[in-house]
Order: C-alpha cells, then sequence, then structure tokens
C-alpha cells in the first residue's frame, strides 16, 4: 500500500508474569494511512493500548516484543537504536494518555511540560540564547489557542492540578501536538471526561487532523465514538485482530460474531424498551490459550471447526475478518 | 505561608515545652542519685556544710516547688546555673552548639549525598546485584547500633590504619582563633588549610556513624518513592514525547520522588539530636550531645532541663521546617 503511514505486520507482545507467560499482543497487523483516523476498538486487557505502546516502543518490563514489523514512514521503528527512537517519538509520532491528570507532572508547570516537547525536536528555532525562549514560548501560546485555552500566556505558568479535567485533556493534545507529528495516537481520549467534555475534545482532535493533515490512530471502547469520527475500524479481541474496514460497513453489516455482539449490546434509542442484549461470558484468560478461535467459549455459532486456529481472511473488497463463517458466506 | 500560621506554629509548640518539661522534671528527680553526694564524691564535709550546699544549689526545697520556680525562670529564659561548671546553663550550652551543629551537618550532608543516588540506582536497576546490596546494606545500616559501628570505624581507620584520628574536634598542636565556633569555618578564615585538613579529618569517623541510619532510611524511602514515580502515567508520557533519558529520570521522575525523602530527611535529622549523644560520647567529641551524657551522670539537673527543652525546640522547628520544604517541593500544597 502506497498511501500507509503506519503497517505493522505480525506483532507478538509477551509479558512475563508469575502465573505465566501472557501474550497480550498476537500476530496483530495494523495500517494507519495518511490522513485517515483509524478507530481501535475493544475491550479493556484485548491489547488494543499493549499494541500502540509497541509501536511507540514504550513496552515496560516485564512485558517485550518478541516478534514483528513496525513500518513507519518508510522507516523501520523496530531495527532503531533507543536514540534513534526517541527522535520518532514526540516528533513524527505522539501520544495522548487515557487520564490527563496522571499523564501530566504534577510538579512542572504546564509551561515546561510543552516547552521541552518543543527543546526535544524542534529543529527549526534559533540555537540560543533569548530568540530561543521567545519562539519556545510563542509556540507554546500558539498551541494552548490551538486546543482552545484562554489566556494562554498566564496559563502556561500554573500546574496541572489548577485546570480542569477537560483543560487538562487540551492541554495533553496540545503538548502531544506541539512538533506537528505525521500520528497521534489517541489512547481513550474521553474516558476520564464528563460527556459534553467527551464530544469537545473528539471535535479537537478531527478539527486538528483536517488541519495539520495528521493521521490518528484513536483507541476507544466506544463504537459510537468510531461511528462518528473514524474512516476505518479495528476491532480486537483477547490480542488479536478479529475485524476491520471502514467504519460504515463494519458497523452497518459486522462479519465478526464479536463485533456483531458489540453493536447489540449498545442501547439504542431506537431500541428504547427492549433488552439490549450482552455479550455472554467473559474474555478468556491469556494464559495458555489453547489453539483455537479465541472467541469460541462466547460465540453463539460456534463449532468443532472453530477449534483450530483461524487466520484472517479477506471479507469484502476492504474488509477482513478472523471467522470461518466467512468463507461459508462466499461458498 | 503566612504570619497567622507561624503564629499557630509557635503557640503549638508551648503545650509540647510545658509536657516535655514535667516529664523531664520528674524524670529527673526519680533517678536516684543525689547531686550534692556526687559533688562532695570522697570529700569529707559536715552535714552543716552538706545543708549548705544543698540549700545555695536550691534542692532543700520540696520538689513541686522546684519546679514552678524552674518554670517561673524559664519563661523568661533564665535556666539557672550548671551546678558542675557554676556558669549559666545557657553559656555553657551555646559553648558547645557549634561542635553539634557542625557534626550534625556533615552528617546530613553525607547522609543526602549517598543516599539519593544510591536510591535512584537501586530503584532505575530494580533487583539487581546491585539493588540487593543497597537493600542488605540498608537494612545494616538501620540495625547497625551507633556505638559499636563507630568503635569498628575506629579500631580499623584509627587504630590499625592510623591514618584518622581517634578522637576530638582538632589536633592539640593545632592553633585556630574561634569565631564562628565552626572549625571548617574558622580555620578557613585563618587561612590555615594544614588545621582545615585536620579538622576534616577529625569529622570523618564520627560523621559518617552519626550519618548511616540516616543514610539507610534516606536511601530506602528514595528507592521506595522512586519506583512508585517510575511506574505513573506522567513518566510513560514523558517517555512518549521523546525526551533523553536523564531529563525523564530527573526533571520528570526524580523531582516528584524527592518530596517524601526531604521531608523524612528533615525530620530524620531530629533524630541526629539522639546519635550525637552517643557518637559524640564514642569519639571524645566536644559537643552537646556528650555534655549532656555527662550532665545525666553528674545529676546536673539545670542543664539536661535546659539541654532537653532546646532538643524539644529543635525537633519541632526541623517539623516545620519539613512541612516548608513540602510545599515548595509539591505545587499541589498550600500550607
Amino acid at each position: 500500500m502506497k498511501d500507509a503511514l503506519l503497517e505493522v505486520r505480525g506483532l507478538r507482545t509477551v509479558f512475563e508474569t508469575r502465573a505465566g507467560r501472557v501474550c497480550a499482543v498476537d500476530g496483530v497487523d495494523v495500517q494507519v494511512r495518511r490522513g485517515e483516523c483509524l478507530g481501535v476498538v475493544g475491550e479493556s486487557g484485548s491489547g488494543k493500548s499493549v499494541t500502540f505502546s509497541s509501536v511507540m516502543g514504550l513496552v515496560k518490563s516485564p512485558g517485550h516484543i518478541e516478534s514483528g514489523t513496525v513500518v513507519f514512514d518508510g522507516r523501520d521503528l523496530r531495527g532503531m537504536t533507543p536514540r534513534e527512537m526517541r527522535a520518532v517519538r514526540g516528533r513524527d509520532i505522539a501520544m495522548t494518555m487515557q487520564d490527563a491528570l496522571t499523564a501530566l507532572n504534577p510538579a512542572l508547570t504546564v509551561g515546561e511540560q510543552i516547552a521541552e516537547v518543543l527543546e526535544a525536536h524542534d529543529e527549526t528555532l534559533p540555537t540560543r540564547g533569548a530568540a530561543r525562549r521567545a519562539a519556545i514560548r510563542k509556540t507554546s501560546v500558539e498551541m494552548l489557542g490551538l486546543v482552545g485555552i484562554p489566556s494562554a500566556e498566564t496559563r502556561l505558568k500554573q500546574y496541572p492540578h489548577e485546570f480542569s479535567g477537560g483543560m487538562r485533556q487540551r492541554i495533553m493534545i496540545a503538548i502531544a501536538l506541539a512538533c506537528r507529528p505525521k500520528l497521534l495516537i489517541a489512547d481513550e481520549p474521553t474516558t476520564a471526561l464528563d460527556v459534553t467534555i467527551q464530544a469537545q475534545v473528539l471535535e479537537l482532535i478531527s478539527d486538528i487532523r483536517a488541519r495539520l493533515g495528521m493521521s490518528v490512530a484513536l483507541i476507544t471502547h466506544d463504537l459510537g465514538v468510531v461511528a462518528e469520527h473514524c474512516d476505518r475500524v479495528m476491532v480486537m479481541y483477547a490480542g488479536q485482530v478479529v475485524e476491520e474496514g471502514p467504519t460504515a460497513e463494519v458497523i452497518g453489516a459486522p462479519k465478526h460474531p464479536y463485533t456483531q455482539g458489540l453493536l447489540a449490546s449498545i442501547p439504542r434509542p431506537g431500541l428504547r424498551g427492549q433488552p439490549i442484549h450482552p455479550i455472554e461470558g467473559q474474555v478468556p484468560d491469556l494464559i495458555g490459550l489453547p489453539p483455537q478461535c479465541r472467541f469460541y467459549s462466547r460465540c453463539a455459532f460456534r463449532r468443532d471447526a472453530c477449534l483450530k486456529p483461524v487466520e484472517m481472511c479477506q471479507a469484502g473488497p476492504q474488509r477482513r475478518a478472523r471467522c470461518i463463517l466467512i468463507g461459508e458466506d462466499e461458498a | 505561608m503566612s504570619l497567622n500560621k507561624l503564629l499557630e506554629r509557635i503557640a503549638q509548640l508551648l503545650p509540647v515545652l510545658l509536657g516535655v518539661s514535667v516529664i523531664v522534671f520528674v524524670m529527673m528527680a526519680l533517678t536516684p542519685g543525689d547531686p550534692v553526694q556526687i559533688m562532695i564524691g570522697d570529700q569529707s564535709i559536715t552535714p552543716e556544710q552538706e545543708a549548705e550546699l544543698r540549700r545555695g544549689l536550691g534542692l532543700d526545697r520540696p520538689m513541686i516547688e522546684r519546679f514552678f520556680i524552674f518554670l517561673g525562670d524559664a519563661v523568661q529564659f533564665d535556666f539557672g546555673e550548671s551546678f558542675y561548671h557554676r556558669r549559666p546553663v545557657g553559656d555553657v550550652i551555646a559553648e558547645r552548639l557549634p561542635a553539634t551543629i557542625e557534626l550534625s551537618l556533615v552528617a546530613l550532608i553525607v547522609a543526602l549525598v549517598t543516599a539519593i543516588p544510591l536510591g535512584v540506582l537501586a530503584a532505575i536497576r530494580k533487583n539487581s546485584i546491585f539493588d540487593r546490596i543497597a537493600t542488605v546494606g540498608s537494612l545494616l545500616g538501620v540495625s547497625l547500633p551507633g556505638f559499636w559501628f563507630g568503635i569498628l570505624l575506629l579500631m580499623l581507620f584509627a587504630v590499625h590504619l592510623h591514618i584518622l584520628p581517634v578522637s576530638g574536634r582538632i589536633g592539640f598542636d593545632a592553633e585556630v582563633r574561634m569565631v564562628t565556633g565552626f572549625l571548617l569555618i574558622d580555620t578557613l578564615l585563618a587561612g590555615n588549610l594544614r588545621a582545615f585538613g585536620d579538622a576534616l579529618a577529625h569529622l570523618i569517623l564520627p560523621a559518617i556513624t552519626l550519618g548511616l541510619p540516616m543514610t539507610a532510611i534516606l536511601m530506602r524511602v528514595t528507592r521506595t518513592s522512586m519506583l512508585e514515580v517510575l511506574r505513573q502515567d506522567y513518566v510513560t508520557f514523558a517517555d512518549a514525547k521523546g525526551l533523553s533519558r536523564r531529563r525523564v529520570l530527573f526533571r520528570h521522575a526524580l523531582k516528584n520522588a524527592l518530596i517524601p525523602t526531604v521531608s523524612v530527611a528533615a525530620i530524620e535529622t531530629g533524630s541526629l539530636l539522639g546519635g550525637n549523644m552517643i557518637v559524640e560520647t564514642v569519639f571524645g567529641w566536644p559537643g552537646l550531645g556528650r555534655l549532656v551524657v555527662e550532665s545525666i551522670f553528674l545529676r546536673n539537673y539545670p542543664l539536661v532541663q535546659a539541654a532537653v527543652l532546646f532538643y524539644a525546640v529543635t525537633y519541632v522547628l526541623l517539623n516545620f521546617i519539613a512541612d516548608l520544604l513540602y510545599t515548595v517541593l509539591n505545587p499541589r500544597v498550600k500550607l
């Protein structure tokens, strides 16, 4: 694919725990195209965050990437030295975290926290002295303005605890965008926020994406958010991708029983009074998984053929899903 | 920090001091042994002379009365005369104080400059050989009795290796004019580098002995809080910003990790006061700690009472400083 900005193939990230080896990400392929917004959906523990931590090279001990390739903008990220990787992080790929309250350093002013990204990456800055400081200050004020924080000049001197939750989320986005990255990984940007603020923050991300022409990987467990903001969606379950394709198609006609289950479990205004249908059972324990379809124990359509490893298969011109039913549809 | 808060703190100090006074007074009075008998020793004096001596020291009055006399004088900052020195207690304490402060400060510095880097390193290399050695070392540091560890150091460095002096603050041959009472400063003021080196050499062993438990505690506090901080989201986020490892560790992690360390250090400095009595006795250090120990043996009531009150004030003051430092380091807290 020519227009792929990020191309991940066969990513496996494992955690060595006392209870055993947990394969949190098992053979995941991800593609993020230039300028698009990819939604990554899944329950807690499905491996969506770990997948993107792996892309950033930020998997913490006892976890490590076992295999797979990560190619970003034509460069192999896994072959990079830690130093080269640091030059990519924050400049080419930026990340925001779920909870801005814990992601911003309580002991540093907001100004310092924006300035240091610019210090680390921005090569257009004057090299030294007052001119450099003034340029950093100017960009910092601009960034806070971009994310809609009023009286940025004075706010730069304040600490994170002096801001509201929505404001902190905006600040984190401002920090992430300070160096105009090509890819923004937004890890659950709205989970910690009030509903009204959620919409504002998502609008902000969409708006900036359009203006800066960057790509966004939006990690969420909210299919409503995906429907509204994402061009394509990737559904993850128990460390694997189970379905991916254009948002409208996947939500309109989900192929994988898990995606169908997710959609059926959303309360809809049109179906008021009708019972919602949660997916029965629980996500399997990732330790010592048998080599079979991971959704087997919860699937309404399970059969003996599901007891062997199931591969992703083409389910339409731009769609893929990991289910044996797909071959049968076409037959 | 407002003036009101300061006054509030001072007001809080008063009941503490009153309580300490009562306890010390009662304990000294209940301790067996009679200062007059100790003064007389083997000399033979008549009962009249003894009674006269007792009256002179005010020991002929009942305990309750003595306590209120003491209290009445103390609020006017008059702590009486030292039985032994026959001079105002305040003067005697003031004379000995610089030696103790100098020793404590050096011990504090030794503790801080060793504990913080070791604690950070142990946290970064969690579960490494270094971390294990440091953990065992700190356990030893807290549990080794100061008098025993001090004597071991003396035997090794002074007796066997002859590289450090055995006791005192400075050699007998050194002549230094006392200005501040701090030998390290006075020798430098006099431009006498040889005496400075000598004073420093005398400080090393007592400072290490005094600072050891504090080093051990601070190292553990730093390690634990650093480990805690390294798990925080803001450290991950700092990494995600592509900052240098140094910046992430020191600017983001250590700045937060030091908040508990500094508070504990300020409070632990108070425990150096207790350590001083032992260490000064082992190393023949002419400071307040040894003076208090000697005074207890001599049943020198006024001096012990004044010294203990002084310790109490210092301790409260250090806690106050700990609170202040906490607000300086942690922008979320305001006093």
